[in-house]
């Protein structure tokens, strides 16, 4: 049974009009999240490519490195309600999803949407909380629907998690599980600030720079649009050849245990037609697809045993050794040139 | 999202115009069935005609508009359509109203082919509602853009040697599987192939086969003028070197619009002591000449004569004659004879005037002219007689000028359909035909002008041979005698001197497609050489199958001076373009090559932080769209490019031979 919901944010919306210029909304859209996440150009970039390419964000650092901020950030530019879920272990599938509420006025089960019913959900340390609810998670992220009391809810459009994790904390998390990660298009590493950077962070932090004031350069609607014009982008047949080459390196590669999968090259062709836009092409180029794979490609990288960093580094040490073998699967795989 | 892998791609300019070829041949699909008014096809053409020229306008807006105002042109008769021929005629025109507004709008390749698919449902539909003769040209045309249009439509590279192989084998496999079946099962009733392709006959519904002609036909008896093919090459009989041009075997006085036959006998031959004798034909000349025949075959039975026979001494016991109609027949054949003849003499020549009447004793039978002769066979002989003044020599000579002038000879003239004359085919329609046609057609424009005439059949020419005249398969011959008043009959060939068809002979190809047709119509005629055709078929296919498959092991690789990528695709300047940047990539010290894995842009960015001077920058963008972007770079830029990268390896070449000697000097 499929029931779209009117609220929170209407009935499926209709088909938008083509932007004049997606590049420049598209460009727009980075240089509004910026105006408070300062100095991290490229982690903008990918967080907007993500979203154009309809796919979700797993970011992953320390506390207090802007994580937070970012997924804010994101949702002001948007003008769109962004709701926040923290992650904790005691966390259940319906405090996410929302549940059925006993309305005594018409007799029976009212559903009552949770947090995921939002254009953007901020999911804050999601490897906390237990595996049944990362798997409510799931299904939200690749259908983009909840099941709730047997009743499938149709989430807004567009719908973007925006997850982080922090990989420094061991006791007392859950990893996600590789399918988890698979659904998620790009992983971010925000990584150190320079000091002169950060300086003129706690400048303007406590100039009162918050998301919360940014003016929205963008609607829902136009968000729609630019992921259709992303859909269009062309993609030839040596970018395809190329991209598989990638994917398909990943599962050859004797450090990895289990490679990227066939949606992972979907989602790397995908986020490479957003870079595309974003640098004002109407094509995919080779540097757009090799440029992406270490942020789409890396997180679903299974590493063999003896590659595998000691538990002393952790989660961390071991997004550094994914992201080495990523990078490096770039150079030896060859860039055709055919039509 | 789009799963079509080309959804992205630009419509190549030829894919686009055969789109509005087809839609605009379809369009007229629907015009000629009869079932449409003009107005909305008007539309519909204007449709196509407006979309064409605002794709180039960037606006989307004014395409879609100028798409339904076309559509909605299409589909306005559609009413009146449905009044006039049911409601099922109405979905053509709808399709066609889609297919106008799919072109207007169509902005990639996949739309471009929708409107390839809609054409064609539109003709077939249209050949649906009212079959008709005329929907061929359109059918042809829309099949023809559509098919081109497909293969312009998928501008990448083709499917692999792989999926290739697989589809050859696939399609030989079934074929061969279809055509064993179809020799296995016999044929429920009625001619397999009816008629040739070539013929008229089967574009007319297919009723007249053509016979394969044999010199024997010319023996007398009957002669059919629906009879074709070569003769053959047989040496048949020897006459005298020095006797007439013409050996006449039989005389057919009646026709009936196909064929020649014989209503009653010449002369009646009598036993006596040398032989047999006749009384002399009625206007037969007085000048007597006797000649020794000796047959060199026993294939041919009639007596021969260099004129009109009146007597035959058989050169060998037992021989018995036995007359057949006008011919006689000598039996056994292949004994040699002496005949005596009284010569004919030939139309317009000086010869003294004989004792024979103004016309023949039974002039009825050599003026017979069915009533299936049209009219305007009788008004053409009745036309030459008037002009050619009196005289029936004068008149035949006219007619004999006048067949010479319109028609031409061939040995495989078409075959007259069924119902229609073979004169009037051959006079009017074909103007190409072979010794009995011209000699048909000149006895009945002569009969329809009142001047008696009548067909003879035997040998005409021959080849010399030891001081004897051979006469072969091949020169058996059709002409016609026709009564001279005062001289009685007299020769007249037509086909002597008519111009034949391409040459001396009838051109290769319709021979050889009349050999095919008669021998595939002799192979399907039996059970058993059916089986024996099925399986040597199946063994001709499984023997070269395993001949392959063996031979596959040892092919050579292919050459590898042309990329793997642009091979696969037929592009000339884009494989040139292509080798021209290996060759500048070859041409650069090792260091300032492309790797493996380099894009072009990152490539050319090195090259450029580099320092190195003379890059051909602007070549190796357009080498980077012609790979990766939604369309090709025009002919021009690509071979621009690919000039500029040839000066660049030629100038990288050059810097590095200069350098060289100076470093060793140095």
């Amino acid at each position: 049974m499929d029931h779209p919901l009117p609220e929170p944010s209407g009935a499926p919306a209709p088909a938008p009009a083509p932007l004049p210029d997606p590049t420049a909304a598209a460009r727009a859209l980075v240089d509004g999240v910026e105006r408070v996440v300062r100095g991290r150009r490229a982690a903008v970039e990918l967080l907007v490519t993500a979203v154009l390419a309809r796919g979700h964000v797993l970011v992953e650092d320390v506390p207090g490195s802007g994580k937070t901020t970012l997924a804010t950030a994101f949702a002001a530019s948007l003008g769109a309600e962004c709701s926040r879920v923290q992650a904790t272990a005691d966390l259940l599938p319906a405090d996410v999803t929302g549940s059925g509420v006993w309305d005594p006025a018409s007799g029976g089960f009212r559903f009552v949407p949770g947090p995921l019913f939002a254009p953007v959900v901020l999911v804050d340390e999601l490897n906390r909380t237990s595996p049944r609810t990362q798997s409510a998670f799931l299904e939200a992220m690749e259908e983009r629907r909840v099941t709730v009391d047997g009743v499938r809810h149709r989430l807004p459009e567009p719908f973007v998690v925006v997850a982080t994790q922090n990989p420094v904390e061991q006791h007392g998390t859950y990893p996600l599980p590789e399918g988890q990660l698979d659904r998620f298009a790009v992983r971010l590493v925000l990584g150190p600030l320079t000091a002169d950077v950060e300086r003129r962070v706690l400048r303007e932090q406590l100039a009162g720079n918050r998301p919360e004031t940014l003016t929205p350069v963008l609607d829902l609607a136009g968000l729609l649009a630019l992921q259709r014009a992303t859909a269009g982008v062309h993609v030839a047949d040596a970018t395809l050849d190329l991209a598989v080459g990638l994917t398909r390196a990943t599962r050859t590669d004797p450090r990895v245990r289990l490679g990227a999968g066939t949606r992972a090259g979907l989602t790397l062709v995908r986020c490479a037609q957003a870079r595309a836009l974003l640098a004002g092409r109407d094509h995919v180029l080779p540097e757009d697809v090799q440029a992406l794979v270490v942020p789409v490609l890396a997180h679903r990288l299974l590493l063999a045993e003896e590659h595998e960093p000691l538990e002393v580094g952790g989660a961390g040490s071991r997004t550094l050794a994914q992201e080495r073998l990523a990078a490096g699967l770039v150079p030896g795989t060859a860039v055709p040139l055919h039509r | 999202m789009a799963a079509d892998g080309f959804a992205t791609h630009a419509p190549a300019p030829v894919a686009l115009g055969c789109a509005a070829v087809a839609v605009v041949a379809s369009a007229w699909g629907l015009a000629v069935t009869g079932g449409v008014p003009v107005g909305g096809l008007v539309a519909a053409a204007l449709g196509v005609a407006l979309g064409v020229l605002v794709r180039r306008v960037p606006r989307r807006a004014a395409a879609v508009a100028v798409g339904v105002l076309g559509a909605a042109g299409c589909a306005v008769w559609a009413p009146g359509l449905a009044a006039s021929s049911g409601a099922l005629a109405v979905w053509p025109v709808l399709g066609l109203a889609l297919a106008v507004l799919q072109f207007a709008t169509a902005r990639s390749l996949r739309e471009v082919r929708l409107v390839l698919g809609l054409s064609v449902l539109v003709v077939l539909a249209a050949a649906g509602v009212s079959p008709v003769a005329a929907l061929v040209g359109p059918l042809v045309l829309v099949w023809g853009s559509v098919l081109a249009g497909f293969a312009g439509a998928v501008p990448h590279r083709g499917p692999g040697a792989g999926p290739r192989g697989r589809t050859v084998r696939a399609v030989v496999a079934a074929g061969t599987a279809g055509v064993v079946l179809f020799l296995l099962v016999p044929p429920t009733g009625g001619a397999v192939l009816a008629g040739g392709a070539l013929g008229r006959a089967a574009a007319a519904g297919g009723a007249a086969a053509a016979a394969p002609r044999s010199s024997a036909a010319y023996a007398g008896g009957e002669l059919d003028l629906s009879s074709r093919g070569d003769l053959p090459e047989t040496e048949l009989l020897s006459v005298p070197a020095g006797s007439p041009s013409w050996w006449r075997s039989g005389v057919l006085d009646t026709y009936d619009g196909r064929t020649w036959s014989a209503s009653a006998a010449t002369a009646t031959w009598s036993a006596v002591p040398e032989g047999w004798a006749a009384g002399a034909e009625d206007g037969a000349s007085p000048v007597r000449r006797v000649d020794e025949v000796r047959p060199l075959s026993s294939e041919y039975p009639a007596l021969v004569s260099a004129g009109s026979p009146v007597g035959v001494s058989p050169r060998a016991d037992g021989t018995r004659l036995r007359v057949l109609g006008t011919s006689v027949l000598l039996t056994p054949p292949g004994a040699g004879y002496a005949v005596t003849s009284r010569q004919t003499p030939t139309v317009g020549d000086a010869v003294a005037p004989g004792t024979a009447g103004p016309a023949p004793a039974d002039a009825g039978r050599w003026l017979q002219v069915p009533a299936s002769v049209p009219q305007r066979v009788r008004d053409l002989g009745r036309e030459l007689a008037d002009g050619a003044g009196g005289g029936a020599a004068a008149v035949a000579l006219a007619v004999e000028e006048h067949l010479r002038s319109v028609a031409r000879y061939s040995l495989d003239a078409p075959v007259p359909g069924a119902g229609e004359d073979a004169v009037d085919a051959f006079l009017f329609v074909d103007q190409v035909g072979f010794c009995e046609q011209f000699a048909s057609a000149e006895v009945v424009l002569l009969r329809s002008a009142g001047i008696p005439a009548r067909l003879v059949t035997g040998f005409a020419a021959g080849t010399e041979v030891d001081g004897r005249r051979v006469l072969r398969g091949v020169d058996a011959h059709a002409w016609v005698e026709v009564w001279v008043p005062g001289q009685g009959w007299t020769t007249s060939d037509p086909t002597a001197g008519a111009v034949p068809v391409a040459g001396s002979r009838s051109p290769w190809w319709a021979g050889a497609w009349s050999w095919a047709q008669r021998a595939v119509g002799a192979l399907l005629d039996g059970t058993g050489s059916r089986v024996v055709a099925a399986a040597v078929l199946a063994g001709v296919v499984v023997g070269g199958w395993l001949v392959l498959r063996a031979r596959r092991g040892t092919g050579a690789p292919a050459s590898a001076a042309v990329p793997v990528g642009a091979r696969r695709r037929g592009d000339a300047s884009l494989v040139a373009l292509l080798v021209a940047l290996d060759r500048f990539d070859a041409a650069l010290p090792p260091d300032r090559r492309r790797g493996p894995a380099e894009g072009l842009s990152t490539w050319r960015a090195r090259l450029g932080a580099a320092g190195s001077r003379g890059v051909p920058v602007e070549a190796l963008g357009v080498v980077e769209r012609a790979c990766f972007a939604r369309a090709v770079p025009a002919r021009a830029e690509l071979d621009g490019a690919r000039e500029a990268l040839e000066r660049a390896a030629s100038r990288v070449l050059g810097e590095a031979g200069a350098a060289g000697p100076a470093g060793g000097r140095g």
